[in-house]
């Protein structure tokens, strides 16, 4: 029997038996729906995440770091790392990063710690700003910043040491852009300078009660446990101030103040929380710009300042001499700065993701610790394949059922037809035929409810995209546009494909027993 | 005119009825030759309908041969039985059983499509088929249009269309009344004549059977007197 004619006679019986064809289907067009629903859920999901995976240095990238063990000095990334990185083939480019921390004065808020890291001019570009501009490249030795915009956050009243943000829920109100912030750059750190310093810094004399200032004492030493090293020399040098007690902390009148915005804090310096005692440099920092979002919106970029790294080794420089330990670098086995800095990391621009595996061995063989996005996807795609097979399992319940019905329509359809399956066998039809007719016809209800299933997944996604997706996307910290919802072509074949065989499946066990029945019962008559 | 088609050697078909058996068969020979209407006639219950069944291959005897152009039915398996009959046999069927889906033409048809006989040339044969019965202007009507002596002569048309070596039928007038059962029997009287058909038919009516050129006569599972018509025409002729 030819195929074309098993398969019209499969549709014609199935047209027979309209609404009880109709009802088999409908079984399937839901059991498939909430399949292709539930799916679509989680490849949506699994979307979101790559993209923004992607947004934050997709799939060519590999990201070095140093083994951060100090006493492996030849571990550490610098330029001749770059260079030798370089030379590894299929690399494109290589983005540096270096981290450094900054005490920063923001009119009567304060912190002690602001991370900045200095970066290219092509990371730069990538950031989307709330207000302001970039930091431009310029080599002359005054930081210019890009704000986090959740930086603030972290700043507490120099005066009573109280966090708003933490503490009375209200953001520090400073308008970055225009007020003069200021960097502070401690007495450990800064050294060599002091003497050409010295020179045009006002003196401030310290007529504060010897209680307060031994009050003082015991803050400052808290503050900065390692004072007494190497700070010996500018003790020496301001040891003329005779007011207070000791020796250790007698250092206020050398402070190097800079021509602005030192009035107002140097009042309480030694009475109040600050850190910017007058033994703190005081370099003017500007800020440039601040990243998107207000204060309590989330992006990768919200909790650090940046700058551009030109910009940024030119301020170090400048503030820092050869033997001071700059923030954040590492130093050798006797403590001892490097004589250049060192890189918090690297990003390794690959030609294309698959070299990325090669280039990383490359470059763990070197001995440096590679991490390529690659890898994190490839373990996030297996444990959203977790979450898809759940959420498939839950779907294949409905499909489960939608299976029983088929097996029992072809059933009773079955035994309705006896007499008409005996027919056909006294008139030659082979037992094969016969299987392939009920085998086809359950087929037919399969993919019938497979097609329609789809349809009706597009207008129950088309409608999660429309009218659940935004919220949900927006509350889990993901861009409102994306969809929660996403029907790949795969996905629309493979369910088709699916609830056919499944149909084929229901039908087997009533086809082989039809291909049993008994010839004879075309023969008896009722 | 001698060649044997069909040949029956010593046929039992014992059942079993509970713990009793019943022999609805019990030793059964005889031969069918070609171009024959043979009609096998006999009450309820004489085992002419199972006679008939084990010709065709639908039911297994329990001892015995039956042989049909050289094959042994009888040890056939279902694949084969249902291979041979598509290549060999027509079948009428007391109760017609025209598929209700189909139409006249698709029904005559149908035969054909279990031969993988290409559309176009299985609907030129069938209504070459139901011209041959004389039912061209309704070969569009689905069963339930027509009268049963009409579907009569669809089934008639159906069993003819694969050209077969032999056709068998159920008391085929069995639901007709006494007018159009006569036109049936001359209608098939008429195939075997001009087509050269082999033609077993069983029945229980001994009018209906006269029209036969042999008639064979079953009770209680055995044959009981074979009666060859035509030598009786040709005797009642020459007398």
């Amino acid at each position: 029997m030819r195929l074309a004619d098993i398969l019209g006679m499969s549709l014609s019986n199935l047209w027979r038996r309209k609404i009880r064809s109709f009802l088999t289907v409908l079984g399937v067009i839901i059991g498939t729906a909430s399949i292709v629903v539930m799916l679509s859920l989680g490849l949506g999901l699994k979307q979101a995440t790559m993209a923004e995976v992607n947004s934050a240095g997709g799939l060519t990238e590999i990201f070095v770091t140093s083994e951060a063990d100090y006493g492996e000095g030849e571990l550490l990334l610098d330029d001749s790392t770059i260079d030798k990185m370089m030379e590894i083939d299929n690399v494109k480019s290589i983005e540096p990063q270096l981290n450094f921390t900054l005490s920063m004065l923001a009119g009567k808020y304060e912190s002690e710690d602001v991370s900045i890291i200095g970066v290219t001019q092509n990371y730069l570009k990538d950031i989307e700003l709330e207000a302001g501009k970039l930091p431009e490249s310029k080599s002359d030795g005054d930081l210019t910043l890009l704000f986090g915009n959740q930086v603030l956050k972290e700043f507490y009243e120099s005066a009573t040491g109280v966090y708003p943000y933490y503490e009375k829920d209200e953001v520090p109100k400073v308008d970055l852009l225009r007020t003069t912030i200021f960097g502070g750059i401690s007495k450990e750190d800064y050294e060599s300078d002091s003497d050409s310093d010295s020179s045009d810094t006002t003196t401030v004399k310290n007529d504060v009660d010897p209680i307060f200032s031994e009050d003082s004492d015991d803050f400052e030493s808290e503050f900065s446990g390692g004072d007494d090293f190497g700070s010996s020399d500018d003790n020496s040098q301001s040891s003329d101030d005779n007011e207070t007690t000791s020796g250790q902390t007698t250092d206020s009148e050398n402070d190097p103040l800079d021509n602005l915005g030192n009035l107002s804090d140097d009042s309480y310096t030694n009475t109040s929380v600050s850190i910017f005692t007058s033994d703190m440099k005081r370099v003017p920092i500007k800020v440039s710009g601040i990243t998107v979002g207000s204060e309590s919106d989330y992006s990768d970029f919200s909790y650090n300042c940046y700058a551009d790294m030109d910009n940024l080794k030119a301020f170090i420089k400048k503030n820092y001499g050869l033997n001071d330990v700059v923030p954040e670098q590492p130093v050798d086995k006797n403590g001892k700065p490097y004589k250049d800095l060192k890189y918090s990391q690297l990003v390794v621009n690959v030609d294309g993701s698959e070299n990325v595996e090669e280039v990383l061995q490359t470059i763990n063989d070197m001995g440096y610790r590679g991490d390529a996005n690659k890898e994190w996807i490839e373990e996030t795609e297996k444990q959203f394949m977790i979450i898809e097979a759940g959420l498939g399992g839950i779907g294949a319940v409905a499909m489960l059922v939608a299976a029983i019905s088929i097996a029992n329509t072809m059933t009773m359809s079955i035994y309705e037809r006896t007499k008409e399956i005996g027919v056909m066998k006294v008139l030659g039809c082979s037992l094969g035929n016969i299987r392939s007719m009920f085998l086809s016809e359950a087929a037919f209800i399969g993919f019938i409810g497979g097609i329609a299933g789809i349809v009706l997944s597009f207008i129950l996604s088309i409608a999660v995209n429309q009218f659940i997706a935004p919220t949900i996307m927006e509350d889990n910290g993901f861009d409102a546009s994306l969809k929660i919802s996403v029907i790949p072509p795969w996905l629309i074949l493979a369910a088709i494909g699916f609830s056919t065989i499944i149909g084929m499946l229901a039908g087997f066990f009533p086809a082989q027993r039809a291909t049993k029945l008994s010839p004879l019962a075309a023969i008896r008559n009722e | 005119m001698d060649n044997v088609v069909i040949e029956v050697k010593d046929l039992y078909k014992i059942f079993r009825v509970g713990s009793s058996k019943v022999h609805a068969l019990n030793g059964v020979d005889f031969k069918v030759y070609e171009g024959e209407f043979c009609a096998i006639v006999g009450t309820s219950g004489s085992g002419k309908s199972t006679l008939l069944n084990m010709l065709a291959g639908l039911e297994k005897p329990t001892k015995g041969e039956v042989i049909i152009d050289g094959h042994h039915i009888e040890k056939m398996k279902e694949n084969k039985l249902v291979k041979f009959r598509r290549e060999n046999v027509g079948f009428i069927f007391q109760s017609f059983n025209l598929l209700g889906t189909l139409n006249a033409l698709e029904n005559v048809a149908l035969p054909l499509s279990f031969r993988g006989v290409p559309k176009e040339v299985r609907l030129k044969r069938a209504i070459k088929m139901l011209k041959l019965v004389g039912l061209k202007e309704h070969a569009m009507h689905k069963p339930s249009q027509m009268s049963g002596g009409q579907q009569q002569r669809v089934g008639m048309a159906r069993a003819l269309v694969v050209n077969p070596k032999i056709m068998f039928a159920d008391e085929p007038t069995g639901n007709l009344d006494s007018k159009t059962s006569k036109e049936m029997m001359n209608l098939m009287r008429q195939v075997v004549n001009e087509h050269h058909k082999t033609l077993v038919m069983v029945t229980h009516d001994d009018s209906l059977a006269a029209i036969a050129d042999r008639v064979i006569r079953i009770v209680d599972g055995k044959i009981v007197n074979i009666e060859d018509r035509r030598t009786k025409v040709m005797e009642e002729s020459e007398t």
